[in-house]
């Protein structure tokens, strides 16, 4: 590498392939992720446009469209910014090139599984995380390679502080492997099938820990690395405000983690930990908005440059973009205003002026920035790059303000009640559907004209890449030596500053938790802990700044700082609610396992993806329990695996549909929803009518769930078999009296079973019924359909 | 039952715990950053804007 330069400084040749590589690929994925978004809010307009096809409904192209643009689009613009950024910020060359390809070929193909599996049905069930699990391990071990690579990176660097940008990314790799590990921990039942070994309460808890952080360390913190790095190259100055990035870093890191349960308001998670969750969502407008305007000062000086370069155009209104979503999930993350926002469309709207705004325009701000640079020629328009601008930008507004407005009518319409607030003033759900229908052209069309912006902007990289004789960008720099400031993991963690504040961490707890005598005691150890860190100062004379000054040159104590900081919070809220045995979780109210053709009928369910536009979470509020009934309790889902709480209502909430219509209902619902539902947007699931249930797989879930704690009696394969098959064709039997007829062993059937049995806690109700068709020969039959009506539905 | 078991007392500390450790942690950041002496900040923040060679 060394080749014609002074003798006492090496030249260091970046690895430009691997970001043009990644460059490519998030554009191509942008413009995928975007079609699909495209056509499912279309589909939310115009249903036909689920084709009547299995793997073209809203239910399964969601999950498809929101893993593309987070994973897909958003992934591969991070790792191109961190790649990009992370060599010249720390001047050195990336530590492997087969590792970058590795990381490169390995993340695209799990992206086409992705894009492959979840058309197909093959889910998790899990928002966000519904890849199955041998995916899920790909994803693992490409991530492993990711981080090893950064890391091996910064083991060779020739520049020993660390920019604050990577110390984003450095809580990025860090935080998204915990998160993406514990939200995934699941047991098999095949290659394509697993149940997680979270349930219920504990499994909606781990989830939107999980949600809330992936929004958090997969689409904020690195984009913040980025934006750390990247404006004050486009804008040609340093940023606004070094010391403020600091506070930014720590106080980010610390609080995210905390938040995930504003996903979880009014419904059955506990008080407390409502209460943590808002109020850590409310601390983050502090830091979100010092960030904010950190990002947005350091364009002070250029803003004249703002009205002409399409890259600090697209800066600018990201980071404003960025300031917007953050002040507006605070502020649904407050409980009664979250009471309206929850379950509608104002959810949706709040993340994808994030996600539209925010990371796709910083990505887009990014790439017309990196473009000249990697391929080394001048954008082919600048003039294509301002309509993309101007494009995106009416693209957005008219998403977000339409799902505003949709949102809020929906939100209004649903809980709006009248004599007192003893009904229900609009009882039909789907007058909010309809009243809203024209907001969902609205909103497809916006963002058609941003994904028209993103077509152009592919053009336009293309016109100035095709052809371009591409070479690498170099430095050369005097080699500096790594241990003059090194720190090892002993002495970064072990020492006079971290082990005072630990003292003063714990008297404080002790005084804050403790009565009488021992609680006094704490008091007089927080003050001894203060004074006796000063007089420790004073007496040794020695600088503890050092140690932090010599803590951001290394990278080591510096990770684990930051694992302990994101850690806190996940820790402080899961752990109490795992360590609940599942006994105890009943708040007086509990859960009898599936039938087997009912856990058939649930994984059906999952499959089709019905949590997509169904909620199972009656919140303790007076619309919902008008609309639905009495609230939803902890322990009614404490055997779901996975829980099936949902986070939007295109529909009606289920948690208590069991035996609120008759079977034949649900057959002709699911055929032809628009028969029984007129003005519905839900797709026609006729398939369910012929395709066959597999009950040959039960044995092995049912195996599964005994394992997760799901008391299932022990009894043979052949007899789980048996029993599936016996309820089912006592729901075909009624179907049959009720002139619809089908066959026991098509999936409809199971899929009722499981849907008549929401809200109840009698178990296995149908087969006692079976039982009695038995019992009283030809005329069981009409007995049955008798007896089903008077299955007790639970009431508390 | 449900309320009462997840409501302990040692559980309510848990929105005390956060709040501590979050003063301590904004604080503390807040005191590095205000004290880093004016040279390193100028290295730091100068970093992104260094020069690299094309050939």
């Amino acid at each position: 590498m060394e080749t014609g330069i002074r003798s006492d400084r090496v030249r260091i040749d970046y690895n430009d392939k691997i970001v043009r590589q990644f460059c490519v690929a998030t554009l191509i994925w942008g413009v995928v992720g975007m079609l699909v978004g495209v056509l499912i809010a279309t589909q939310l307009a115009f249903w036909q446009l689920n084709f009547g096809t299995s793997w073209a409904t809203f239910g399964r192209l969601r999950p498809l469209h929101t893993n593309a643009v987070i994973f897909a689009f958003v992934g591969n613009m991070m790792f191109a910014g961190v790649y990009y950024s992370t060599q010249r910020l720390v001047k050195a060359r990336l530590a492997s090139d087969f590792l970058s390809t590795i990381h490169f070929w390995g993340w695209q193909l799990i992206i086409v599984a992705a894009a492959i599996t979840l058309p197909l049905g093959l889910t998790r069930g899990k928002e966000y995380a519904e890849l199955i699990w041998p995916i899920n391990i790909a994803v693992a071990l490409i991530w492993v390679v990711f981080g090893v690579n950064f890391f091996g990176t910064l083991r060779r660097r020739q520049e020993q502080t660390l920019y604050v940008a990577i110390w984003f990314y450095i809580a990025t790799i860090i935080t998204v492997a915990v998160l993406y590990i514990v939200n995934h921990l699941q047991i098999p039942t095949s290659w394509t099938h697993a149940y997680p070994i979270f349930g219920g309460i504990q499994d909606a808890l781990v989830q939107w820990w999980y949600g809330h952080n992936a929004v958090a360390f997969f689409l904020t913190t690195p984009m913040l690395g980025i934006m750390y790095y990247f404006v004050p190259k486009a804008a040609g100055r340093p940023v606004y405000s070094y010391r403020l990035s600091i506070v930014h870093f720590w106080s980010i890191v610390f609080l995210y983690i905390w938040a995930g349960p504003h996903h979880l308001l009014n419904t059955a998670l506990p008080n407390w930990l409502q209460s943590l969750g808002m109020i850590f969502s409310l601390m983050l407008w502090a830091p979100s908005w010092g960030g904010m305007l950190n990002g947005l000062l350091t364009l002070r000086g250029v803003w004249n440059r703002v009205r002409t370069e399409p890259v600090l155009q697209f800066f600018a209104a990201a980071i404003t973009f960025y300031g917007m979503a953050t002040f507006e999930g605070p502020l649904l993350s407050i409980k009664s205003v979250n009471a309206l926002s929850h379950y509608t469309d104002w959810t949706i709207g709040h993340v994808h002026s994030a996600a539209l705004g925010w990371n796709g325009f910083l990505t887009a701000g990014m790439v017309y920035w990196l473009v000249p640079r990697l391929w080394k020629r001048e954008l082919h328009s600048p003039a294509a790059a301002q309509m993309h601008f101007w494009l995106g930008m009416v693209g957005i507004l008219l998403y977000v303000a339409a799902m505003w407005v949709s949102g809020i009518t929906q939100g209004l319409m649903l809980s709006a009640t009248k004599e007192g607030g003893s009904v229900l003033a609009n009882p039909n759900f789907l007058d909010a559907v309809t009243s809203t229908r024209w907001l969902m052209h609205l909103r497809a069309t916006g963002g058609f004209l941003y994904l028209c912006g993103f077509l152009l902007m592919g053009w336009n990289v293309f016109r100035t890449a095709y052809g371009a004789e591409v070479r690498d960008s170099y430095i050369e720099v005097v080699p500096t030596k790594s241990a003059e400031r090194a720190l090892g993991l002993c002495l970064g963690l072990f020492n006079a500053p971290v082990l005072y504040s630990l003292g003063l961490i714990i008297f404080a707890l002790g005084w804050g938790t403790l009565d009488g005598l021992p609680s006094g005691l704490c008091l007089w150890g927080m003050i001894a802990t203060v004074m006796g860190a000063f007089l420790h100062q004073e007496l040794t004379g020695g600088r503890w700044s050092d140690w932090y000054d010599r803590l951001l040159a290394n990278a080591l104590p510096f990770s684990v700082l930051t694992t302990i900081a994101v850690l806190i919070g996940g820790v402080s809220q899961i752990l109490p609610t795992i360590l609940m045995s599942k006994e105890r979780i009943t708040e007086g109210a509990g859960q009898e396992p599936y039938s087997p053709l009912q856990l058939y009928g649930r994984d059906l369910y999952v499959k089709e993806g019905c949590y997509n536009c169904h909620s199972q979470m009656i919140r303790t509020l007076a619309g919902d329990v008008l609309r639905y009934g009495p609230y939803s309790k902890a322990g009614e889902s404490v055997y779901d695996h996975p829980f099936q709480w949902g986070s939007k209502r295109t529909g009606p909430d289920l948690a208590r549909v069991g035996s609120k219509y008759p079977n034949v209902w649900h057959y002709h619902h699911m055929r032809d929803p628009r028969q029984i539902s007129p003005g519905s947007t839900m797709p026609s699931y006729a398939w369910l009518l012929t395709e066959r249930s597999e009950f040959e797989v039960l044995p092995a879930r049912i195996g599964v769930q005994r394992r997760l704690g799901v008391p299932y009696e022990a009894s043979s394969d052949a007899s789980i078999i048996a029993d599936a098959q016996k309820e089912a064709e006592a729901i075909a039997a009624d179907l049959a009296v009720t002139g619809a007829p089908v066959a026991a062993d098509r999936q409809i059937v199971a899929l009722i079973a499981y849907l008549q049995r929401l809200g109840k806690v009698t178990a296995h109700p149908v087969v006692a019924v079976a039982e009695a068709i038995k019992s009283e020969g030809g005329d069981g039959v009409k007995a049955a359909s008798v007896e089903a009506s008077k299955v007790e539905t639970y009431v508390p | 039952m449900f309320r009462r078991l997840i409501i302990e007392d040692w559980q309510r500390t848990l929105s005390l715990v956060g709040w501590m450790l979050f003063a301590l942690v904004f604080v503390t950041s807040g005191l590095r950053a205000f004290l880093l002496p004016r040279t390193e900040v100028k290295k730091l923040e100068d970093l992104p804007l260094e020069k690299e060679f094309h050939e």
